[in-house]
């Protein structure tokens, strides 16, 4: 192919890509953000003019009325939680697999991978949710949200680890490290890429989980974002220009972590649908 | 001199007296024991829940406090099977529709997006970006934004319908609300499928292009005999994980429709019979245990068909 004809085939795909994209993927978020900035009786006559005046007061009102302060702290908190608990009971768990210290390794890893392919068990859950007290509470949403992070951690470390010389392990011990100083200062910082894709995974699982909210909360207080923004859509649905900025501004944080998490959202993506 | 060889490195001299006791175990009781906490959380939230399932199907498990809990055998499935009014027939219909519609348009859409998408311009990098956004934003965010968007009464595409002196109810309509729903999920999470064809075709070596295009090849032949060839391992992936996906869904139902309007899926009318009203817990993981067999209806001779049509570098 000559080098014109090259270049001119890369233009059309490229200009076919954005005049497809564009439209489906940019429009609908620039659209909320120029309704955000109107004011009400401005989107009542003409929802799709350029805002005027600008009204950036939807904000503070949405950020008061739909009670995000608060539901952000506690997605913080559910997301933190059982995502440095679940990759750190992975890692453990994953290690003695991988170097073969314990008997039943294989089984306890067979154990993890049907976790991909149990029934949805969302109704058992929430029946041991109440008998064990976690029905409601802070904690118990924490604990629900393990399970993800755990089975595709273990699967994931395994892997990992099977490249970390076992010669490590063994001068490690002859200098006197314990089990635990060894996996949190030397296997943990060696496997940084494998523990932040993982960690990434789960974060993002836990934190736009909606069903979970649903049903394993039923006190205000506890909702984490989603169920907070969705209770907000269902009270102010025709108060638009709030409702606007409510999503937004829940958006915002995954907007901006996008361009850090999507590197390893694609990595851990692709690394497990090609080895699958 | 003679003081360096005097005093050698503590850990040296320690060495071979353990050596020689035979005490080097490998760190086995701390790693064995610290395993304890993460199989625990994983067998009570994970693997108890998965038998529950099956266990709970087979009881009258109401969800009202203090209601008795009777085992009745398999009259959960009786009900639902043989009871046309119980809603599982016309579920198992639109599970149907739905799963083939996402699963056959989203791997078409990816493929041809990624072939657009393939080199490295600048711009080609916020264009894979945008696609894959939606995976970020999560179903609560996604279907709210489509809600408005399709809003029938304020929403930019009532707008533009009336342009045409048109109206719609959108997802309020009994016919158009399951393409919207199927729209919404491959809008979605088609970045994802066409990112793994991506980086497939990556993996694909430069050589085999230019021999084949030095042969003479066209653009159809190319991408017919060589490069859908060496990406079927990606192809089996992406049409296993579309339509194992699409059965199982039902949080985007939960916020767009809540299976009104014909978009009640298996997985949204389990959802419904559980929690919603007073609640059939038993009922509902009958619903789970039949999407869990028709999954694996559906999955495992698809996997074997794929995998027989693969080809490797």
């Amino acid at each position: 192919m000559s080098r014109s004809r090259r270049a001119w085939d890369q233009a059309w795909k490229l200009a076919l890509a954005a005049v497809i994209i564009l439209p489906l993927y940019a429009l609908p978020l620039l659209y909320l953000v120029g309704v955000s900035f109107q004011t009400p009786s401005q989107f009542l006559r003409d929802p799709l003019s350029l805002p005027h005046p600008f009204t950036p007061g939807n904000y503070p009102t949405a950020w008061v009325e739909g009670d995000f302060g608060q539901y952000f702290i506690n997605s913080v908190i559910y997301t933190a939680s059982a995502t440095l608990m679940s990759v750190l009971f992975a890692v453990f768990i994953a290690f003695p697999i991988a170097r073969r210290y314990v008997r039943g390794g294989s089984v306890i890893y067979s154990l993890f991978l049907a976790g991909f392919f149990l029934p949805i068990s969302i109704v058992p859950l929430f029946i041991e949710a109440e008998k064990l007290g976690l029905y409601n509470t802070q904690w118990g949403y924490i604990l629900l949200h393990l399970q993800l992070g755990l089975t595709l951690g273990v699967l994931f470390f395994v892997g990992y680890f099977n490249n970390i010389p076992k010669e490590l392990d063994e001068s490690a011990q002859l200098d006197g490290c314990g089990y635990f100083r060894y996996v949190t200062q030397i296997l943990i910082p060696l496997s940084t890429p494998a523990l932040v894709t993982v960690a990434i995974y789960s974060a993002v699982a836990t934190w736009n989980d909606l069903i979970g909210p649903v049903v394993f909360l039923a006190t205000n207080s506890y909702f984490p974002l989603t169920r907070g923004l969705f209770s907000f859509y269902g009270q102010y649905e025709s108060d638009w220009t709030l409702l606007a900025a409510g999503v937004l501004i829940v958006a915002m944080p995954l907007i901006l972590a996008f361009g850090f998490i999507q590197r390893y959202l694609v990595r851990g993506a692709t690394a497990g649908a090609l080895k699958l | 001199m003679t003081s360096v060889g005097a005093s050698p490195p503590p850990s040296v001299a320690a060495l071979p007296a353990r050596a020689a006791g035979g005490r080097l175990r490998p760190y086995r009781t701390p790693a064995a024991l610290a395993m304890g906490p993460g199989v625990a959380a994983y067998l009570l939230f994970s693997i108890v829940p998965a038998m529950g399932t099956f266990l709970v199907s087979l009881t009258n498990y109401s969800g009202i406090p203090g209601m008795p809990v009777e085992f009745v055998g398999l009259s959960n499935f009786a009900n639902m099977i043989g009871n046309a009014s119980s809603g599982f027939g016309v579920s198992l219909e639109t599970t149907f529709v739905f799963a083939l519609a996402v699963t056959v348009v989203q791997n078409v859409a990816a493929l041809g997006l990624a072939v657009l998408l393939r080199n490295r311009f600048p711009f080609v990098g916020l264009l894979r970006s945008l696609i894959f956004l939606p995976a970020a934003l999560g179903v609560t965010i996604n279907g709210i934004l489509w809600l408005l968007i399709f809003s029938p009464s304020q929403g930019p595409a009532a707008g533009l319908l009336g342009m045409f002196h048109r109206t719609s109810a959108f997802f309020g309509s009994p016919s158009l609300a399951l393409p919207l729903v199927i729209f919404v999920q491959i809008w979605a999470n088609v970045g994802f499928t066409s990112l793994v064809y991506l980086a497939s075709m990556d993996n694909i070596p430069h050589e085999i292009f230019e021999a084949a295009q030095m042969d003479g090849a066209s653009r159809w032949a190319l991408f017919r005999h060589v490069t859908y060839p060496l990406i079927s391992s990606a192809a089996t992936v992406n049409i296993l994980l579309a339509a194992v996906g699409s059965m199982n869904v039902y949080d985007i139902i939960y916020v767009l429709t809540d299976g009104t309007n014909n978009t009640s899926t298996l997985g949204i009318y389990m959802f419904n019979t559980s929690f919603e009203g007073s609640g059939d817990l038993g009922l509902g993981a009958a619903v789970s245990v039949m999407m869990f067999l028709f999954t694996l209806i559906v999955a495992l001779p698809l996997q074997w068909l794929l995998r027989r049509r693969e080809v490797s570098v």
